[in-house]
């Protein structure tokens, strides 16, 4: 249910039930706000294959349309770099990206849901990237973001800890 | 029999839910540019009721080229749609993996944006992604647009369906 906005109750005034249907129990489920952190390190060493990234993660439901914007903490070598990809649920549509400090190396922004997303890494020093989507669930789910080396590289690359995602979910 | 005073439900209820208010806006269609003049974003709109002051982000999925780099803007419109200058204040800002070419953040809403109500990046001719961040005050009933065009016109910039504007109310 779309956002209502509530009333002003007035001296004496009768609550009806349907009030605390529209404005509190449809308004709650308007921005209803998941928060969750990335309780390990993921380590990739010579590994390009995608990981999930231990709780950056969210439950969906089909047919519920989410929103997501996540900070990733990094750092990997100028020959590993690092892509993302956001896994969901089958059938599911929309779009998710990044923008950080490294230029673009394969894509940046991705429509199918499992592919990369790539940018090239300064090097050793530790970084950040920004990732966001938005996301009509094809069926009952969870949506997990992910992290490897775009290069397999016999260097450690990590995604760190404490990394965390901020998913609203959108009235329908 | 428990009384419940209307001021419980107004402190308590009302007032809350205000403070927790979110708006999740999406754009519903691609947008094409191959020229410097700013276009809407279809659908990439926030309303903002007078008095009220919004904190929020706007992920921009997008395609251009080295050449074409690309620029956003807001434009501000009053209830009835139309373009209005003197009515939304605040400052926003743009950022991706990349360089502003000419601002990095701006503090004008305006009917027309200009050059210098404008805030431009470099890109590259993978697809990517930049965010807008910003906030906003309304003198009165009215919305900010979304707008975005080539900074210098060469071959296509698309700006893709499905970027979105997250935004959190900051007062009440």
């Amino acid at each position: 249910m779309a956002w209502t906005h509530p009333i002003n109750y007035a001296k004496g005034a009768l609550i009806d039930p349907t009030h605390l249907n529209t404005y509190l129990r449809d308004n709650m489920k308007d921005i209803y706000t998941v928060i969750a952190v990335q309780t390990e390190t993921l380590l990739k060493n010579n590994n390009a294959s995608f990981s999930n990234l231990v709780g950056m993660s969210f439950s969906v439901l089909s047919g519920e349309v989410w929103s997501f914007h996540a900070w990733s903490y990094w750092n990997s070598g100028s020959v590993a770099d690092a892509k993302w990809t956001v896994t969901a649920p089958a059938a599911s549509t929309g779009r998710f990206g990044l923008a950080g400090g490294g230029q673009a190396l394969t894509a940046a922004n991705e429509t199918t849901f499992g592919n990369p997303i790539a940018i090239a890494s300064s090097g050793s020093s530790n970084q950040l990237v920004n990732l966001a989507a938005y996301i009509t669930a094809g069926a009952n789910g969870t949506i997990q973001l992910q992290a490897a080396q775009n290069t397999a590289t016999a260097a450690d690359s990590n995604w760190y800890l404490n990394s965390f995602i901020i998913a609203h979910r959108v009235s329908a | 029999m428990e009384y419940v005073h209307p001021d419980l439900l107004n402190v308590a209820l009302r007032d809350n839910m205000l403070a927790l208010r979110q708006q999740k806006i999406r754009q519903t269609a691609d947008v094409a540019k191959t020229t410097t003049t700013l276009d809407n974003l279809t659908g990439l709109e926030l309303p903002v009721l007078q008095g009220e002051m919004w904190h929020f982000q706007t992920f921009v999925f997008f395609t251009s080229n080295g050449t074409a780099n690309l620029k956003l803007a807001f434009r501000a419109e009053n209830v009835l749609g139309s373009a209005t200058n003197g009515i939304m204040f605040g400052r926003y800002g743009l950022w991706g993996s990349s360089a502003p070419i000419t601002n990095g953040h701006v503090a004008t809403y305006v009917a027309s944006p200009g050059a210098a109500e404008s805030v431009a990046i470099t890109t590259g001719t993978l697809a990517d992604m930049c965010v807008l961040s910003g906030t906003v005050l309304a003198t009165v009933d009215g919305s900010i647009q979304t707008m975005g065009a080539q900074q210098t016109a060469s071959g296509t910039t698309t700006f893709r369906e499905n970027s979105f504007i997250l935004a959190w109310r900051v007062d009440q």
